[in-house]
């Protein structure tokens, strides 16, 4: 035969009558039971919530690798073009050097001409000369400059390679994070199965006992604040058409309240 | 008024006239002579012709003399190129300055600058050769 639907209302009658049955220390473990399921239930959130963000974190540093890794592609690619540039000013600073023999034979040449040709071609020798020079010196500069890009670029590649290395390893403790939530949070099942087996009771009875408790401590202050001030059977005969139900059910009967 | 070519050599000017001193060139690849005297850095093949490499730096620290003489190859250093006595010599080791038509200063030396450069005497480098083991 199976036995009749085991609804929470009922679990929770049924507590209440035991721990009348049972006492004041009834009660205490009523109310500890309810502690007990309200901390499970914080860490089952807790371990949950910490699960989720270990996942997030491990998605999002899967991202900022992913970033990381076309950051480093594009320095190198950079790194790449300054050398060619580098080696293309080169050759333009070897063309200058050749442009200022060039002028220096003209120079030359006119001095085996006679003294008309010789000036006309030592004006044009010299200005072609100091353009070679500036051409050249400028050159230079914007080598040196392509060389310590290059260096920085090289910094940034060591940098970029170190950030990736950083980002692997947070990959891999966001990993143990998770595994380690997902641990804990079977371990948390397990307790509340035992927790269910040892006591009987599950979280949303408990949270129900908790609740109660909470309102029978009110019920019982705002008696207290009548006490003296109104004729006690004034108050009993308020009190009794709602407190008799309660009272035939925590004494064991089996009907239940039906408000 | 003179016609030619005023180079540095260290510190110190000279003066090469035209008829002497024949172009400008980039120092060629040279190949090296076994037991020459130390300031032949070789022979090179300029303009279809073999043509002693002489450096002239022989005043110039011997460090940079060192790096000159160990890189006899192709670069763009200045050569220059002279004939003299009937031999074509290429004078390296040396900064030209300028070329053209200089003042005419005491004995056969030309003004540059306001600072006189004498003569370079292409004769007696190429003497120094033809006296050492190998004749040019």
């Amino acid at each position: 035969m199976s036995s009749p639907p085991d609804n929470p209302k009922r679990r929770l009658f049924r507590l209440l009558r035991r721990g009348a049955k049972t006492g004041a220390t009834g009660g205490r473990s009523a109310v500890e039971e309810s502690a007990l399921w309200a901390a499970h239930q914080r860490a089952a959130t807790a371990v949950r919530d910490s699960g989720e963000a270990a996942q997030r974190i491990a998605s999002h540093v899967a991202k900022q690798r992913g970033t990381v890794d076309a950051l480093a592609d594009r320095a190198r690619a950079v790194s790449a073009r300054a050398q060619d540039l580098s080696m293309s000013f080169g050759r333009i600073i070897d063309s200058f050097a050749r442009l200022e023999l060039v002028a220096l034979n003209a120079g030359l040449e006119g001095a085996r001409m006679g003294e008309g040709a010789a000036q006309a071609l030592g004006l044009v020798s010299d200005e072609v000369r100091a353009q070679a020079k500036r051409g050249s010196e400028a050159s230079r500069e914007l080598s040196t400059t392509l060389a310590e890009i290059g260096s920085e670029l090289l910094q940034v590649n060591a940098s970029l390679d170190r950030t990736r290395e950083s980002a692997a390893e947070v990959a891999q403790e966001a990993a143990r994070v998770g595994g380690a939530s997902a641990d804990a949070e079977r371990a948390l099942s397990d307790i509340g199965d035992r927790l269910q087996k040892t006591t009987g009771s599950d979280p949303e009875t408990a949270r129900a006992i908790a609740e109660a408790t909470e309102h029978a401590r009110a019920l019982v202050a705002a008696l207290g604040t009548l006490s003296g001030k109104v004729p006690q059977a004034l108050v009993v005969s308020a009190l009794r058409p709602v407190l008799e139900p309660l009272s035939r059910m925590l004494e064991g009967e089996d009907e239940e309240p039906t408000a | 008024m003179k016609g030619g070519v005023v180079f540095r050599v260290a510190e110190a000017r000279y003066f090469l006239p035209a008829t002497t001193a024949s172009k400008v060139l980039p120092m060629p690849g040279v190949a090296r002579v076994p037991g020459a005297a130390a300031d032949l850095v070789g022979i090179a093949l300029v303009e279809g012709e073999m043509v002693a490499v002489v450096d002239i730096g022989g005043a110039a620290p011997p460090s940079r003399r060192a790096v000159t003489l160990s890189r006899p190859r192709a670069d763009n250093r200045p050569m220059l190129v002279c004939t003299c006595l009937g031999e074509r010599v290429g004078l390296v080791g040396l900064e030209v300055l300028a070329t053209g038509l200089f003042e005419t200063g005491a004995d056969e030396s030309v003004m540059h600058e306001g600072v006189p450069a004498p003569l370079f005497d292409v004769g007696a480098v190429i003497g120094r050769l033809r006296g050492s083991r190998w004749a040019v």
